[in-house]
């Protein structure tokens, strides 16, 4: 089963279109919502949450169609990790997370020992009795980790969960969504605009750009597009741009690295005829991967 | 090459023993979501020194200019007007300190209920815990609990600092139904207005402290404004009216045999309640909501 399901789903805000009739199937498994900034990822997820109601369109959480009586089986086995660092002034971490589980349905002593096995959890261990408002804002990442999993919900939705973190709080929060993920069979669905998160933690990507979704498959698949043409060197190659374009290549030229990418179909054979011809030596052959941000920026461009 | 996370846990998941959650139903909910909020606001209020502060300033003020007439007033020899003077200090700050003391005691404890939460955004996360029909509840139950608090500490207050010598022991009022009545009325009449007024403010700010301040000196301007401006330019019933503490004054004043001069005025004040505590609501209810 599929955790969620979308249809047409379309949201407007006055003029605005935040979403432009997305359909999607979102597998179990770990999951990544990728996209630029303002292409309506939070927006999608307060949807399927249930916070904001869509303008058209259905969508369907675990099989269940949104409704009043569904609503709340969808809360049970949603935890939810909202994007700013969000905590309830005035409390301690072992409070916050203790009423939140609370709001659950577990009673006060379940509540608070499940808030401490959490807190554990996500590293807040000595940090459980501090005011939240003291909290750096990797500590309170890892605090909207603990709520969102202390009913122990099957599906974590995070939203942007590693913004605004330094490279370790934020290898630690990967670290620890991918173990929940792997080890305990926990549905990850996060979206991000950082493609280094994805590539560490996810298998199947949504890429979504001004409201529109623009791939959906597998990262391998995704990978598949970085492969792009033929780099090669050349110890001259001002003497062979000349020539490419006579015989019809399509190229690009970096003018630091001197490094020439040939989009088209190319030989080997075909480029030391080349060579030969401009009496200059080929010092590099390969098949030419982009690297994951460019490949983002050109689908987004192009969508 | 995939990047990989070469991290070992500090300590491992444990999955929860799903019997261990029971079904709550919406009111244990709001009841469950109130008790921290109220929890929260009174722990939390330790911190708003210069809300008590001008609080408190205004109060003196109030108390030796305006009202100063009215204690000396409860001080008769006979038992229940004492004790009827002495419940019309609650009512008016041009008659008593008493309402203004609740305004003081929601500003100090209430400011902080929703603006505290627009602050955090923590409305998306209760969105994904409770329905939004829940919050709102709760938070409108907190404020009563409030309005509630306020009304029986300044009542307590009271009785030491100013009845204590001639008003009747403490057992007899507690027992006594005219007292408890009296309560009831101002509790129904003060959650209403200065309840409305405090979820008002709370909902559309998302600085507490602005919220506290805005509590206690807005119902003031509009009472003075349209008591000692409006009123006695135009005649119009309604500016006076529209005074928070005048509303409470008149209502009070009306249910118990109407001495007050403006006891008349009892349609008015009763559009002025309904005025206020729909506004409260209407903030509360937008700002629940904006969850964008």
């Amino acid at each position: 089963m599929n955790i969620i399901e979308t249809e047409n789903l379309r949201k407007e805000y006055g003029t605005i279109v935040a979403l432009d009739n997305v359909s999607v199937e979102i597998p179990k498994g770990a999951v990544a919502f990728l996209g630029p900034n303002g292409a309506g990822k939070t927006t999608f997820i307060k949807i399927v949450l249930g916070i904001i109601s869509p303008t058209s369109g259905k969508y369907k959480f675990l099989g269940y169609e949104k409704e009043k009586t569904t609503l709340d089986i969808i809360r049970k086995q949603i935890g939810y990790m909202p994007e700013v660092p969000t905590t309830i002034s005035r409390v301690t971490g072992i409070q916050f997370v203790r009423h939140m589980g609370m709001l659950t349905g577990m009673p006060f002593e379940v509540a608070m020992q499940r808030a401490h096995e959490v807190l554990d959890y996500v590293g807040l261990e000595d940090e459980r009795y501090r005011n939240t408002k003291h909290y750096s804002t990797g500590m309170k990442q890892r605090l909207l980790l603990a709520q969102a999993l202390v009913h122990d919900p099957d599906v974590i939705i995070c939203d942007e969960p590693t913004s605004g973190l330094d490279p370790a709080g934020r290898e630690d929060i990967l670290f620890l969504l991918k173990d929940l993920v792997k080890n305990y069979g926990k549905s990850l669905f996060f979206s991000t605009h950082i493609l280094k998160d994805v590539e560490q933690t996810c298998d199947h990507v949504i890429l979504l750009n001004k409201g529109r979704v623009i791939y959906e498959g597998s990262l391998e698949k995704l990978k598949e597009k970085q492969k792009y043409g033929t780099q090669v060197r050349f110890y001259s190659p001002e003497k062979v741009i000349p020539l490419l374009k006579e015989k019809g290549y399509e190229f690009q030229f970096n003018e630091i690295t001197k490094d020439i990418v040939i989009t088209n179909h190319v030989t080997l054979e075909e480029l030391t005829a080349i060579a030969i011809k401009a009496k200059t030596p080929i010092l590099l052959f390969k098949p030419y991967e982009r690297p994951f941000d460019e490949l983002f920026m050109e689908m987004v461009s192009k969508s | 090459m995939k990047p990989t996370l070469d991290i070992t846990p500090r300590n491992s998941y444990r999955p929860l023993e799903k019997s261990r959650l029971k079904e709550q139903s919406e009111f244990d909910l709001i009841i469950t979501q109130t008790k921290f909020d109220l929890k929260r606001m009174l722990e939390g209020s330790w911190a708003k020194a210069p809300i008590i502060f001008s609080g408190l300033l205004w109060y003196v003020t109030t108390l030796f200019t305006v009202s100063r007439l009215s204690i000396q007033s409860i001080l008769p020899i006979d038992y229940w007007n004492t004790f009827k003077d002495s419940l019309s200090l609650f009512t008016a700050p041009r008659e008593g300190a008493g309402g203004l003391l609740i305004g003081i005691g929601l500003a100090v404890i209430g400011s902080g209920l929703i603006a505290d939460d627009n602050a955090s955004k923590a409305h998306t996360i209760y969105a994904t815990k409770i329905s939004k029909r829940t919050y709102i509840l709760s938070k409108i139950l907190t404020m009563l609990a409030i309005v509630f608090i306020s009304l029986f500490l300044w009542a307590f207050l009271l009785y030491f600092i100013v009845i204590y010598k001639t008003g009747p022991p403490l057992s007899g009022i507690i027992e006594h139904w005219y007292f408890l009545t009296n309560l009831v009325i101002l509790f129904v009449v003060y959650s209403m207005t200065i309840g409305g007024i405090a979820l008002f403010f709370s909902s559309i700010t998302d600085r507490s402290l602005v919220a506290g301040v805005l509590i206690l000196v807005i119902p003031l301007l509009i009472q003075f404004i349209g008591t000692l401006i409006l009123y006695d330019v135009t005649g119009i019933s309604l500016f006076l009216a529209l005074g928070p503490y005048n509303t409470v004054l008149i209502v009070w004043d009306k249910l118990w045999g109407g001495t007050y001069k403006y006891a008349q005025y009892m349609p008015e004040a009763v559009f002025s309640m309904i005025l206020y505590f729909s506004l409260g609501l209407w903030a509360l209810f937008k700002a629940s909501n904006d969850r964008k």
